[in-house]
């Protein structure tokens, strides 16, 4: 699958900051696309996909349109994702899992990084148990936590 | 200040630093940590007063730092009193010789209609606010002077009890069963005031650890959904809205009082990686430490206690055994475990009984040898 992407110039100064190339973004993109392994936003029409690469899990939020695809955003965490530890049937999101056509709902995913494995907030699809992690957790929470582990284990 | 304390021993405090960081690195250290929350007991132990403890932030940090080391207690230092950020919504605190911060009367909060008038500081606003001014004091004297035991951290200590002094605890419990609409829009108003203070020590500092406590919510004053409605909910609003401030890692939640209804609410908590659930107590007895390893210890690190009121007889024993029952429950819990004690430890507490906790600890809390 060939994909084209409109990036726009907010969004690639983005990229710029948090070291994230197009590649990056096609592949995560296309795997989305071809996999299902996506959510959405169903009134915005926005649909956030994820994929590992190398030792980081990339995220692109974007929006199809006309055979392309508009970038919103995208973020990266280093940690692992493993298995929700906690899922929150009550506490349901605006995201819609696209597979399984679920409501995401809150809740804790391990993670791991430096072989030491603790739990992070998430969202995950009570029936298929995907999970993804939220642009502010991944971008301010995880990226804290993955220095003080460094740290820390030093 | 610098100059009535000597150096830290940083031989004990590289030893006690490993020992902090090995649940949450799960890198086994020495022996399980021991944090009795020592506050103005560091003052009155070490000769001065819980007035110089609550008034001068400076000198309470090294004080707890001091007493850290002599305890061989936790590598780090905190300062804190419970009606933090509410000042910023109009509360004239006052500290006594015998107490922390405690609200003068007239209360801001009279009638509903002052509910409505009460604005809620953003981020610059409150920190210019007395707690915020306080607790920069405490942290940047810290990290000055012993940046080796600095962390900066935000309190909300509960936000139910929060709302509550800002009304009165009586009026404010009774009106959460006749005109609950009007604690939810003051809940909502606390919650936001004490997120955007832990933003504004984030934005400070870099990051912000969160302690949280559900302290007058608990089973005695509240139903298990009161508890939820009232407190649970309000604080992983806050812990939400101060993540995406830039504010965390870092969660230690402590449910002081009687859990014993309303623990099962707290199954649902927000994690971060560096996460320690502490409850205080299961009806009149320490919150037992297999039920917490049972229910949380696969997912956080939890911290087991000893009953408050033994710290002040002098029956060592006492807590000694109630400490080793306690780390002979939970001690293998899989993602590590803190002994402590269920609340504040009292300011007249015995140093013999925190030696029993720290002597527990080392017989009954040493990793790999059980």
């Amino acid at each position: 699958m060939v994909v084209e992407i409109i990036i726009p110039k907010d969004v690639e100064k983005i990229l710029s900051e948090r070291g994230i190339s197009t590649d990056n973004v096609k592949e995560v993109i296309e795997y989305g696309e071809t996999a299902k392994e996506k959510i959405c936003l169903p009134a915005e029409n926005k649909f956030l996909a994820k994929k590992t690469i190398g030792k980081a899990t990339f995220y692109a939020l974007y929006s199809p349109i006309e055979n392309k695809f508009t970038l919103h955003t995208a973020y990266a965490h280093k940690m692992s994702m493993k298995e929700p530890v906690d899922i929150i049937p009550a506490e349901t999101t605006d995201w819609v899992c696209c597979k399984c056509n679920e409501k995401m709902v809150r809740s804790n995913v391990d993670m791991e990084y430096l072989g030491i494995t603790r739990a992070a907030p998430g969202i995950s699809c009570p029936k298929c148990k995907v999970s993804f992690i939220e642009e502010y957790i991944a971008g301010k929470t995880l990226v804290v936590a993955e220095s003080l582990l460094e740290k820390k284990r030093a | 200040m610098s100059e009535l304390f000597p150096s830290t021993d940083m031989k004990w405090h590289a030893n006690a630093t490993k020992r902090f960081a090995s649940p949450f690195v799960g890198v086994n250290h020495d022996r399980i940590d021991v944090d009795p929350i020592v506050l103005a007991h560091a003052a009155t132990i070490l000769g001065y007063t819980i007035k110089d403890f609550y008034t001068k932030p400076e000198l309470a940090v090294r004080l707890v730092a001091y007493v850290n080391e002599l305890y061989d207690l936790l590598p780090v230092t905190h300062w804190f009193y419970s009606n933090v950020w509410i000042d910023a919504l109009g509360a004239n605190l006052q500290p006594t010789e015998t107490l922390p911060y405690i609200v003068m009367e007239p209360r801001p909060i009279q009638t509903p209609e002052d509910i409505d008038k009460l604005h809620v500081p953003d981020v610059d606003e409150v920190s210019k606010s007395m707690c915020a001014q306080l607790y920069f004091r405490a942290y940047d004297h810290v990290k000055q002077n012993i940046p080796h035991m600095f962390v900066p951290i935000a309190f909300a200590f509960c936000l139910f009890g929060m709302a509550a002094e800002l009304v009165g605890p009586e009026k404010f419990i009774i009106w959460t069963r006749r005109q609950p609409k009007l604690c939810h829009k003051l809940m909502e108003k606390v919650t936001e005031t004490a997120a955007n203070g832990a933003i504004a020590i984030a934005n400070k500092y870099g990051f912000a650890m969160l302690v949280m406590g559900s302290v007058l919510a608990n089973s005695t004053v509240l139903s298990p959904k009161g508890v939820k409605e009232f407190s649970f909910d309000y604080h992983m609003n806050y812990i939400r809205k101060v993540f995406k401030g830039g504010g965390g890692p870092q969660l230690w939640y402590h449910l002081c009082g009687d859990h014993s209804r309303d623990w099962p609410v707290w199954k649902d908590l927000i994690i971060s990686p560096f996460t320690v659930l502490h409850i205080g107590y299961y009806e009149d007895k320490p919150f037992p430490g297999d039920l917490m390893k049972k229910e949380f210890g696969n997912k956080l690190t939890i911290m087991v206690s000893v009953d408050t009121k033994l710290m002040v007889d002098p029956n060592f024993n006492r807590v000694y055994e109630q400490a080793k029952n306690q780390l002979l429950a939970a001690r293998d819990s899989p993602r590590g475990c803190i002994l402590g004690t269920a609340c504040e430890t009292p300011v007249p507490t015995n140093p013999g009984n925190i030696l029993a906790l720290v002597k527990a600890a080392r017989d009954f809390g040493t990793y790999g040898t059980w």
